[in-house]
């Protein structure tokens, strides 16, 4: 599956292209207005991230064209710009999603992933993922041994796990993803640990492995059995 | 006190002392002159009597039709008198059948060999009317002239101060901003269009100022965010990596701190300037009970791992405001009265129909309350925070209308909002 990056500045661009490219994705980038608009015309994407101000022209606009060309590209916006009307303005061009910078990699990852199955499995909404399996639209998740009873935090917990599967995730970056980034707290996550800590445990009793993975002062990390051999 | 009152209020006195002593001059003056006027006229009956004498050798008898009253009265030689001598007195008036006022010469004639003492009294009667004349006029003349005073303030002054009272009005609904709704009446005094000029030239320059500080922290809080975005991929990579050292992962953690707070500082400015163009201007009717219910739900966890309790007392309550201001607002009263709180305090909520107060307990020093709403106030140097949150609250009260108040008693910090 191929992912377009659509962002002018090159550091940036490298590091999505880097923390997003595994087994199933490859990355291509476009730093300006028209390297983009060649790419999307001559290709089809998975999933295109796209920088709303570029050199020589307005992502606002790739958008639109790749809309009239009726490409299904999923699109995602990466904007500097945290106002509502680009928000709105965006989505109502046909994004599928919005994400303010500076944001985290993890949180990328978990949109990116969330568009691309919105976009490939209509309706089969399914991750299958060594012993466990999740269905989406259910939110049911289940393992060896059957279903895992999990609460709203557990399961959205799970499901950006997956996305960033063999990472490893800051705490910051699991709050912000739970409990959004309005919450000022202090730099105290302490409270996330109850919710790994459950998470593990239904897991461990569905008949799953211990996916989990505490990172020495980081945060965690999940893996099955066979990305940690790798 | 207004300026008309003041400006009448010195008028009238310095007008009424002014009438006072030109009324009083003006009766000197033409008592004086009246006075010579009559010595004048005794002087000129003293001539006649001496004329009379050299021409019949005998003395004139006194008319008994004329005003003036002559007694001749015999003395002693060696009792003459230098010259004429005219005094005020008051006798007995044959013609009126009572005492009053008469100017009198006494001199001494001699008349052969007698010598005569002569008296001649004329009363002062027009004296006495044209004072009483004096006084009303001078009378009607002040209250007259006081009248027309005030009648030519009320109508005129005040006719001709209104560009001046229309420029006060309109700095006073002044607002940073706003300018563009600011106009000046034009006025042809000069001394106004002076005024007008120069107020509109300060405010214009003052909008530019502030426009230019405004969009220099939007730009340089977008132009920001770019460089914070690749700070923080880049870390996130960083850390991706198996080798890394406890000492070197205790140095990313500090980055990652650092760079959350550089980005949390960030976006609180944004969301300051943003809040101050008036960018979120849907307003909604918005059930704040419920409002505050869902938020309650969404921090309970977090106060449940610190160990704090919390308390409420909603009432139905409706608030007309934007709603993304509204959960911000709550969001940093959440987030604040548990930030700056004890370990295992409380919080308590109190939502009444038009007032909503949080208070909770904390470091037992009162913030300073005027200074409380402002950027980058640190009570006590909690080094956690940007000091931006209570002023993001006073900038949405502002445009949404609402009150606060803070208060600390009995160890609590008490924030309330009315509306």
């Amino acid at each position: 599956m191929k992912i377009l990056i659509i962002e002018d500045q090159q550091e940036l661009s490298d590091s999505i292209r880097a923390y997003l490219s595994h087994e199933n994705f490859t990355c291509e980038t476009a730093t300006d207005y028209y390297a983009a608009l060649e790419k999307i015309h001559l290709y089809d994407y998975a999933c295109i991230i796209l920088d709303i101000n570029l050199p020589h022209g307005n992502g606002l606009t790739i958008l639109q064209e790749l809309k009239s060309d009726n490409k299904a590209d999923g699109v995602l916006i990466i904007s500097a710009r945290n106002s509502l009307d680009d928000k709105v303005l965006g989505l109502n061009l046909g994004a599928d999603d919005y994400l303010t910078k500076p944001f985290h990699m993890p949180e990328l990852a978990a949109r990116v992933a969330a568009i691309i199955r919105r976009k490939s499995f209509e309706g089969r909404n399914r991750i299958v993922l060594d012993k466990l399996s999740l269905d989406l639209q259910e939110k049911i998740v289940k393992g060896a041994n059957g279903r895992a009873d999990l609460t709203k935090k557990e399961y959205d917990l799970l499901v950006y796990f997956i996305a960033n599967k063999n990472k490893v995730i800051t705490k910051e970056a699991i709050v912000e993803h739970l409990w959004g980034d309005s919450i000022d707290m202090a730099d105290n996550y302490d409270f996330i640990y109850t919710h790994i800590k459950n998470l593990r445990k239904k897991l461990l009793q569905a008949g799953c492995p211990d996916y989990i993975r505490a990172v020495y002062g980081m945060g965690y990390k999940f893996s099955t059995a066979e990305g940690r051999k790798s | 006190m207004k300026l008309f009152t003041k400006y009448t209020r010195i008028n009238l006195v310095v007008m009424v002392i002014v009438f006072l002593l030109s009324a009083a001059s003006t009766y000197l003056l033409t008592n004086y002159v009246l006075i010579r006027e009559m010595d004048g006229d005794l002087s000129g009956i003293h001539r006649r009597i001496v004329d009379y004498y050299t021409q019949y050798h005998q003395l004139p008898a006194g008319h008994a039709l004329d005003e003036e009253q002559v007694t001749y009265e015999p003395v002693p030689a060696g009792q003459e008198m230098k010259g004429d001598e005219f005094t005020l007195v008051t006798r007995y008036s044959q013609r009126e059948q009572k005492m009053h006022n008469f100017r009198q010469i006494v001199f001494t004639f001699q008349a052969g060999d007698r010598l005569y003492k002569v008296t001649i009294a004329k009363p002062l009667e027009g004296l006495h009317h044209l004072s009483r004349a004096i006084l009303l006029v001078s009378l009607a003349t002040i209250l007259l002239t006081i009248l027309a005073f005030l009648l030519t303030n009320r109508v005129l002054l005040r006719r001709l101060w209104q560009p001046f009272y229309d420029a006060l009005h309109a700095m006073q609904h002044f607002k940073l901003g706003h300018t563009k709704d600011l106009h000046f009446p034009t006025t042809t005094t000069e001394e106004f269009a002076f005024m007008n000029d120069s107020l509109g030239m300060a405010t214009r320059k003052a909008e530019e100022d502030y426009l230019l500080l405004k969009e220099f922290t939007e730009n340089a809080s977008h132009e920001l965010q770019t460089p914070l975005s690749i700070i923080r991929s880049k870390l996130e990579m960083l850390i991706q990596d198996e080798h890394l050292s406890h000492h070197q992962s205790e140095i990313v953690r500090s980055a990652f701190a650092a760079i959350k707070k550089l980005s949390r500082l960030n976006q609180s400015l944004l969301l300051l300037t943003k809040i101050s163009n008036q960018q979120f201007n849907n307003l909604e009717e918005i059930p704040l009970k419920e409002k505050i219910e869902d938020k309650l739900q969404q921090f309970r966890e977090l106060w449940q791992t610190s160990g704090i309790t919390v308390s409420s007392r909603l009432s139905p309550a409706i608030v007309h405001a934007s709603p993304e201001l509204i959960d911000i607002l709550l969001n940093n009263l959440f987030s604040n009265a548990s930030n700056h709180n004890t370990p295992h305090g409380d919080i308590d909520i109190e939502l009444q129909p038009r007032q909503l107060t949080i208070s909770n307990t904390g470091l037992p020093l009162a913030l300073d309350p005027r200074r409380v709403f402002s950027r980058f106030y640190k009570g006590e140097q909690h080094t956690g925070h940007n000091g931006l949150g209570l002023s993001i609250i006073k900038q949405i009260c502002e445009v949404t209308s609402l009150q606060p108040a803070y208060q600390f008693s009995g160890n609590r910090h008490f924030f309330s909002f009315s509306w």
